[in-house]
């Protein structure tokens, strides 16, 4: 017999929204990096699991050069992202910021696959922090 | 009011899923000579040796090797629990071998990462995680975790395939002699759980981590805890009849296997104001065999049924091929018998030369500060051994974390190592 004072939120919710409303959490610098190996998986977090490789000193890459990598990638295609989406909401509901902004952008970059449009969703959503990061000697290349 | 309600669907979770593998997999050492010289040796690379050596990799101690008798990162861990079908571990989301305070994955976090691979119930338990209640993990979410966790800290490829045969202390280091050679150590960390506690000699049958034989229609189960239960589960899922043998006048079903406060701050405060004497009868209290509570609906259901008889209140006299004798008279007939009387934790005996053990009670004497051996400093201990330092939780893997956080520290601090990353502020006052 189930209590339905249980029933739990967004059980249901995609996979890519659990996951993109926690990457939201993350530091700049770690998307960044994760946006410069985002086209080696398509599952976002394996993504992250390299990323987190790398920041441990693993998989024979660096950070620094993951960062200015994804810095590069996200100066090259931010003024997409603004077009895709030209009038970001805010909102403290952040799953239905997430919805709707990733819905925005899927629709717009077809050509980008599942991680990277993850990726992309919450760089756009973290502009500001990204910004301040990619515009820094060590996001560019 | 929020109420509990044990769901036995809670203990099913697929198993073998396919998780994502590491773009760069680590390569364990198989076919390498065993080092000769390291700064720190960890015998045994379960859980708690995972979480030492990841906590020493973040305070900058890299000179680390783990020897372990199976040569894989939990794989032993893992064995047993997949021997017992055990699919969900009753520790909290909260508790794994990850270290804190290095903005490293959590677990929790590697399970929502990882949405599309989990199935609603398992998904269920991480919304009742985030909230606050009680919830489950999965076996394969925490075995998946374990080698993210392993390979991140280069855990996979310092693991060694060896049986540590002693630890020998020497003017100048230690030697921890091995099956495959020795490695001379300046510090040991002896991380190697439980063992299966064994039946007094003369009794007769099988143990909770051997199968039961195909052949036997009915079995008798001796023993109170989770292992029982699961053979029971599993035994009444083949249509066998079972036979439990309970000692205490009723089976106890709990969440946790210890009181939960143990798991924070304010119960380990509440176990270190007592007395050696005050703490033994915490232990004793608390440290009894218990059984998840989603258990509970299904063996009832089997009791009423008749699928399951339970003999409560009398301890075993004898056991026989077949047979099991009670003190009370009365002989409990199966075709095969299985022992489940729980673990003792290895506190260093066999390896350790008993003066630098000094067991009392069957407790090793450690510095409460750093759980080295006040006999020998350089040597460390972490798992249920920590017990009368830590509490019941001791053997838990939260326990785990807190143990490794003041050995990883003092190790550090021992060593001179200046880590690029932070440390916590302890590891001063531990030079």
């Amino acid at each position: 017999m189930s209590d339905t004072r249980f029933t739990l939120p967004a059980i249901d919710a995609p996979a890519s929204t659990e996951a993109g409303v926690m990457l939201l959490g993350l530091d700049p610098e770690r998307l960044l990096a994760c946006l410069a190996v985002v086209t080696m998986a398509d599952d976002p977090g394996q993504v992250a699991m390299l990323v987190d490789q790398v920041r441990h000193g693993g998989a024979h890459l660096t950070m620094p050069d993951l960062v200015a990598a994804g810095a590069q990638r996200w100066r090259a295609i931010r003024s997409d992202l603004a077009d895709a989406d030209p009038n970001p909401m805010v909102s403290a509901a952040i799953r239905q910021t997430w919805d709707r902004a990733y819905t925005a952008i899927a629709a717009e970059l077809t050509d980008v696959g599942p991680a990277c449009l993850v990726y992309l969703t919450a760089c756009w959503l973290r502009r500001a922090d990204i910004d301040a990061v990619a515009a820094l000697p060590g996001g560019e290349l | 009011m929020i109420k509990f309600m044990p769901e036995p669907r809670l203990l099913e979770s697929p198993r073998g899923r396919d998780w994502p593998r590491p773009l760069t997999a680590p390569t364990p050492p198989t076919g390498l000579p065993l080092p000769t010289r390291a700064n720190v040796v960890i015998v045994g690379a379960g859980p708690a040796g995972l979480a030492v050596a990841g906590a020493l990799w973040h305070l900058g101690v890299r000179d680390v090797v783990l020897v372990d008798r199976d040569g894989r990162p939990c794989h032993r861990f893992f064995d047993r629990i997949d021997r017992l079908g055990q699919r969900v571990l009753r520790s909290p989301y909260e508790h794994h071998p990850g270290v804190e305070g290095y903005r490293d994955c959590e677990l929790l976090d590697f399970a929502r990462l990882h949405w599309s691979r989990l199935t609603h119930d398992e998904r269920g338990e991480i919304r009742m995680a985030q909230s606050g209640h009680r919830s489950v993990v999965p076996v394969d979410v925490f075995d998946a975790y374990c080698r993210h966790i392993a390979a991140v800290h280069q855990v996979t490829e310092r693991t060694w395939q060896a049986t540590v045969t002693q630890v020998h202390p020497i003017r100048g280091g230690l030697v921890v002699g091995t099956d495959r050679g020795a490695i001379d150590a300046r510090f040991v960390v002896l991380c190697q759980g439980e063992e299966r506690r064994q039946a007094p000699a003369g009794w007769q049958g099988g143990h909770w981590d051997e199968p039961v034989p195909a052949s036997a229609r009915s079995v008798v189960v001796v023993g109170a805890g989770l292992s029982s239960a699961h053979i029971i589960a599993d035994a009444l899922a083949s249509g066998r009849k079972v036979h439990w043998v309970v000692r205490e006048t009723e089976e106890r079903y709990q969440c946790a296997d210890v009181n939960a406060s143990f798991f924070r701050p304010e119960g380990r405060a509440k176990f270190d104001a007592g007395s050696w004497a005050d703490r033994l009868t915490l232990m004793s209290r608390h440290r009894r065999a218990s059984v998840m509570f989603e258990f509970q609906p299904l063996l009832r259901a089997a009791e009423a049924d008749g699928r399951l008889t339970v003999h409560r209140g009398s301890a075993v006299a004898d056991a026989r091929i077949g047979a099991v004798r009670l003190a009370n008279g009365e002989t409990v007939v199966g075709d095969h018998v299985v022992f489940a009387l729980g673990t003792t934790p290895s506190i260093g005996t066999g390896l350790l030369p008993a003066d630098i053990v000094a067991a009392r009670d069957g407790w090793p004497d450690l510095d409460q500060r750093t759980l080295a051996y006040r006999a020998d400093p350089r040597v460390f201990v972490v798992g249920a051994a920590a017990c009368m330092v830590l509490g019941p939780a001791a053997r838990n893997i939260d326990g785990h974390r807190v143990a490794t956080a003041r050995v990883a520290a003092a190790i550090a601090a021992r060593s001179g190592v200046t880590a690029g990353t932070r440390r916590p502020l302890e590891v001063g006052a531990l030079v």
